[in-house]
Parts: C-alpha cells; sequence; structure tokens
C-alpha cells in the first residue's frame, strides 16, 4: 500500500464507522417483536386471518404443554427422527460412493451425464404413493423416501466436487508415485469436501421433506402423521407447535452441518462475504 | 476495519458436473454413447425380466412392456389431458407468481448490505422450515381447488430467487462500487449497470429451480387433497387401488416433463446470460 492509498482508507474506515451507528443485528433482534405483535395484531386483534390457517399467538403458546405432554408424543418424535437419520445416512452414503465411483472415469461419466440431468429434475415426492404401496406404512418406507429424496444432492456435488482439483497438484502427486488412492484421499476429497458439504447440508433439508410428505401420504405414526390428525381435528394450534418443531429440527440440522463443516474444513471456508464491504 | 463479513445462507445447491458437453460424434468415437445405450438396453432388460420370472411380485412390480400397455391406457383415458393440464397449469402460475415475489424481495432486501446483514438470520430459518409443513394447512384453508395447490408451491419455490437475487447483487466487489462511485454514477446505475447484469446469472439458478421446486409443490398438494385432480392424484389413487402399471405410466409422465422443462429452462437461460462466463466459456 502506498502512503496515500493508506491515507485514503483511513478516511474511509473512519466515514464508515461514522456511519454505522449500530449493528445490523439490532435490527435483526428489534424484528422478532415486531413480526410476533404483526401476528398477535392479525388473529387476535382484528381477527383477519382465518384461525383455520394461523391461530392466535396465545393458543399456541397454550398448546405447547398439552401437545409436548400428549401420550406417546416422545415416541413420534423418535420415529420421525429416526427416519430423517436413517434416509440422510443411506441416501449421502450412496451418494458420495457413486460419485467417487463415477469421478474415476471420464468415459463413465460422460456415458452418465444425460441420465444424471434427468435424475436432477425428478420430483422424488411422486414416487411416494409408489413407495407405500410397494412396502407399506412402515418405518422402512420413510426411510426409503427420505433416501431418494437425498441422494441426489450428495451425489452430484461429490462428482462435481472431485472434478475440482488442480490438475498441477495432481501432475504433482504423481511424478511423486502417488497411487490414485492417495491423489483421492490427499488431493481430491481435500477440495471437493467444501462443495460436499453444501451437498449435504441441501440433502438434510431435502430428507426432512421427504420423510414428511411420506407421512402426510400415509403413516402409522410420526410427527407429520400427528399433524395430520390434530388437522382433522381443526386443532391448529397444536398443529402449529409441531410446525415450530419442524423449524427448531431443520434449524439444528442446517446449523450441525454448517458448524461440522467449519470444524473439519477448516482449510478452507465457503461463506459468501460482502464484497462490497470488503478492504483489499 | 470491523471485518464485515456476513454469513448468507449459503445455499446449497446441487451445481451441474463439471464436465464439457460433448459433440455426438466425439461421444461414438470414444465410446461412451455405447455405454449409455448399453445401460438403458440393461436396465430395460432387467425391468421386463425379473418381474417375468417371478423375483418380485409382478402386480407391484409391473414389467417394461406392462407400463408401456399402462401409458396406453393412461393416455387415451378420457380424464387424462384435464389432469395433465390442472398441473401443468398450476405449476406455471405458481412459477411465475413465485419467481416475481422471490426477486421482488430479494431486490427490496438485497441492494442494502446492511439490511441484508439484519435478515440474514430469518433468511436461514426460512431455509431450515421444511415448508411442505404447510401443505396440510393451506389445503384446510384454501379447499381442495387449484388455490391450495399454487399457494404452496409458491411458498416452497419464492425462496430460492429471493436468496439468488440478494447473493447475485452484493457479487460485484468492492474496486468496481468504488470505480462506480468515482464516476458519479447514481444508486440506480449502479443497480442496473452493475449489480443486476453480474447478478441475473445466478438469478436464472434459482429461477430455473424454482421451476422444479414449484412442480414439486404443485405435486406434493395433488397427492394430499386429491380431489382437484392432477398428475398426483392420479399417482395415488392408482397405487392405493395397486394398479401398478398405471402408476408407473404417470410416474414416467412426471419425470418426461420435469426433464423437458429443465431443459426448456436450460435453453432460455443461455439465451438470457449471454454475457456470464459460463456461456462465454461454452461458445469458445
Amino acid at each position: 500500500m502506498t502512503r496515500t492509498e493508506v491515507i485514503a482508507q483511513i478516511a474511509i474506515d473512519q466515514s464508515e464507522k461514522k456511519r454505522k451507528k449500530f449493528s445490523p443485528y439490532i435490527v435483526t433482534v428489534g424484528l422478532l417483536p415486531l413480526i410476533l405483535l404483526a401476528w398477535w395484531l392479525a388473529t387476535t386483534v382484528t381477527k383477519s386471518v382465518s384461525p383455520i390457517l394461523l391461530p392466535t399467538p396465545e393458543s399456541v403458546v397454550a398448546a405447547f404443554p398439552r401437545v409436548l405432554s400428549a401420550m406417546g408424543f416422545g415416541d413420534q418424535v423418535i420415529r420421525t427422527l429416526l427416519e430423517i437419520a436413517g434416509g440422510f445416512v443411506l441416501g449421502a452414503t450412496v451418494g458420495f460412493f457413486l460419485g467417487v465411483l463415477l469421478s474415476s472415469s471420464n468415459r463413465l461419466r460422460t456415458a452418465y451425464l444425460p441420465f444424471l440431468s434427468a435424475l436432477e429434475a425428478i420430483p422424488t415426492v411422486i414416487l411416494a404413493p409408489l413407495i407405500i404401496a410397494w412396502i407399506g406404512f412402515g418405518v422402512e418406507g420413510k426411510i426409503l423416501q427420505a433416501a431418494i429424496a437425498c441422494f441426489y444432492a450428495v451425489f452430484i456435488t461429490t462428482l462435481s466436487g472431485l472434478g475440482l482439483a488442480e490438475p498441477s497438484a495432481i501432475n504433482l502427486m504423481r511424478s511423486l508415485k502417488a497411487s490414485r488412492w492417495q491423489v483421492m484421499t490427499k488431493v481430491r476429497i481435500p477440495t471437493a469436501l467444501p462443495v460436499i458439504f453444501g451437498g449435504l447440508q441441501l440433502g438434510a433439508t431435502t430428507a426432512i421433506i421427504g420423510a414428511i410428505v411420506s407421512e402426510f401420504i400415509g403413516s402409522t405414526g410420526g410427527l407429520g402423521y400427528l399433524m395430520i390428525r390434530y388437522r382433522g381435528g381443526y386443532d391448529t394450534a397444536a398443529y402449529w407447535v409441531i410446525i415450530f418443531l419442524f423449524l427448531v429440527i431443520g434449524l439444528v440440522v442446517y446449523l450441525g452441518i454448517w458448524y461440522a463443516e467449519r470444524k473439519i474444513v477448516f482449510w478452507r471456508r465457503t461463506e459468501i462475504t460482502r464484497p462490497d464491504l470488503e478492504k483489499q | 476495519m470491523t471485518a464485515t463479513t456476513t454469513t448468507m445462507p449459503p445455499t446449497p445447491r446441487a451445481s451441474a458436473p463439471l464436465v464439457a458437453r460433448e459433440s455426438l460424434w466425439s461421444r461414438i468415437r470414444r465410446g461412451s454413447l455405447w455405454i449409455s445405450i448399453t445401460t438403458v438396453a440393461i436396465m430395460i432388460l432387467l425391468w421386463e425380466v425379473i418381474p417375468q420370472i417371478g423375483i418380485v411380485n409382478r402386480i407391484l412390480f409391473p414389467t417394461f412392456s406392462d407400463t408401456i400397455l399402462g401409458f396406453g391406457q393412461l393416455v387415451s383415458g378420457g380424464y387424462w389431458w384435464e389432469d395433465l393440464g390442472k398441473t401443468l397449469y398450476a405449476v406455471a402460475i405458481a412459477w411465475v407468481i413465485g419467481v416475481t415475489f422471490g426477486f421482488v424481495m430479494g431486490v427490496a432486501l438485497g441492494i442494502s448490505p446492511f439490511i441484508r446483514t439484519a435478515i440474514t438470520p430469518y433468511a436461514i430459518a426460512v431455509q431450515a422450515l421444511p415448508k411442505v409443513v404447510l401443505a396440510p394447512l393451506l389445503i384446510g384453508w384454501l379447499g381442495f381447488g387449484s388455490e391450495s395447490k399454487i399457494a404452496l408451491a409458491v411458498i416452497i419455490c419464492f425462496f430460492p430467487v429471493w436468496i439468488d437475487t440478494m447473493v447475485g447483487l452484493a457479487l460485484p466487489n468492492a474496486n468496481e462500487f468504488k470505480l462506480m462511485q468515482s464516476l458519479k454514477a447514481s444508486r440506480w446505475q449502479v443497480f442496473t449497470k452493475l449489480q443486476l447484469p453480474s447478478a441475473v446469472p445466478m438469478i436464472m439458478v434459482g429461477v430455473k429451480h424454482a421451476l422444479l421446486l414449484a412442480f414439486t409443490g404443485v405435486l406434493v398438494a395433488e397427492i394430499l387433497s386429491a380431489s382437484d385432480g392432477g398428475l398426483g392424484k392420479l399417482a395415488k389413487e392408482f397405487a392405493s387401488q395397486l394398479n401398478m402399471s398405471l402408476t408407473y405410466a404417470v410416474v414416467l409422465v412426471v419425470v418426461i416433463i420435469a426433464v423437458a422443462l429443465v431443459s426448456l429452462a436450460d435453453v432460455v437461460e443461455r439465451r438470457v446470460v449471454f454475457w456470464s462466463e459460463e456461456s462465454r466459456a461454452r461458445k469458445r
């Protein structure tokens, strides 16, 4: 940096400091009571929103202990979590290994590329009625549905991530007599991990969706089954309690994978910075 | 300097594999086309033979020829065109509404870095919530007609457009912003001449993704409400009657439509964002 640049930098920094009186996260926190207030105004006060869609906040709060202490509630939660976890692990494992397999051969990759683009397009929910007809309303069907839903994201991110390695790095490894296995574990997979984690994050979200949809359509238990039952009894407040539960599940899974990525892939941050405020 | 790196919800997305498109001729010469054809042939053969020789139950797993017959039966049924039309109509309307809504929201919330940072935790929450949980509620509220389908599909599909618009508008780097400012560009000029052109390729990805999500949303609503018609309803009804060859046929149709929609979106994308790096690389 030349001296003029430094001076200009300081001037910019100071002007920005002056402009930024408070952190944007104050607005974030401040929005929450506003949203709750809007909810309260729309339901309790003005009654402009149908209670079938959105119940009053009071009734939802009152419904919490009722839903959480209902008979067998814990079993339903565990069942749904099991379906999501089982489907995610199954789908992600298959996706990862298929991705590794296809990335090992250029010819295979070009041969199967058209089918892969087709796989991307398929809305997997259409398979839900089929799967129920095949293996019934039990846990296995939900796991299969969740696995199918999350398979593609992990597979395709593995495949494209493994292709990201620098050719020069691979050449260096080869010239040092590294085996294919070593090139894979020391260069290709480390380069691909940030991308794969993106796929895991998307895959986890879609696995949750797969499990819920399958439970909605027909199930002998689980949170989706409970929701259908509550809606049938027009107990919308209880329904919203489970929506919040799913929000928590979704956030925990999402942020959990994000956290795992930051711990495991410490050598590369994939976060998107704000380039417009970035300093060179 | 305060490090103002904000973590936008890292929109996880399965990007297309980095494989160059090859001409038909080079695919034949290198043998990859033969692998494709052989694979398809083997799969159809297995599909045909395995139920025939009784490894799996033919009623639950109809053969390829059963499925083709089921397809003929499906297309000649009087309900077919109506159900197909209902699904496509709902997807189209929901997609247009979702994309418009997502874009407007993305511009409104993405134009200022301050608002963008403030809104990020909420965006993450919206992303983490599996939005299909709203399906039974929407059906209960809006009834079994096309409104509930469209509403669910809009809620599901606006999200990627919103996030991609927001992220896309933040893509130009600090130097580009400074150049614009030093040339006395107005806020509007910065937006139309710098931010928007660099955001459009990203937005187009979201728009394409939204098309598939809208399709998914419509199918979920149809499978769940099962009275207004549509492909989802057909699949569910045939499956519950254990009429599996017709169910297979409906699934096949859904796959074909989805692939066609994506290919169409690809073509449009290439026309619209001819200036993006990717398109330029393709022309070279």
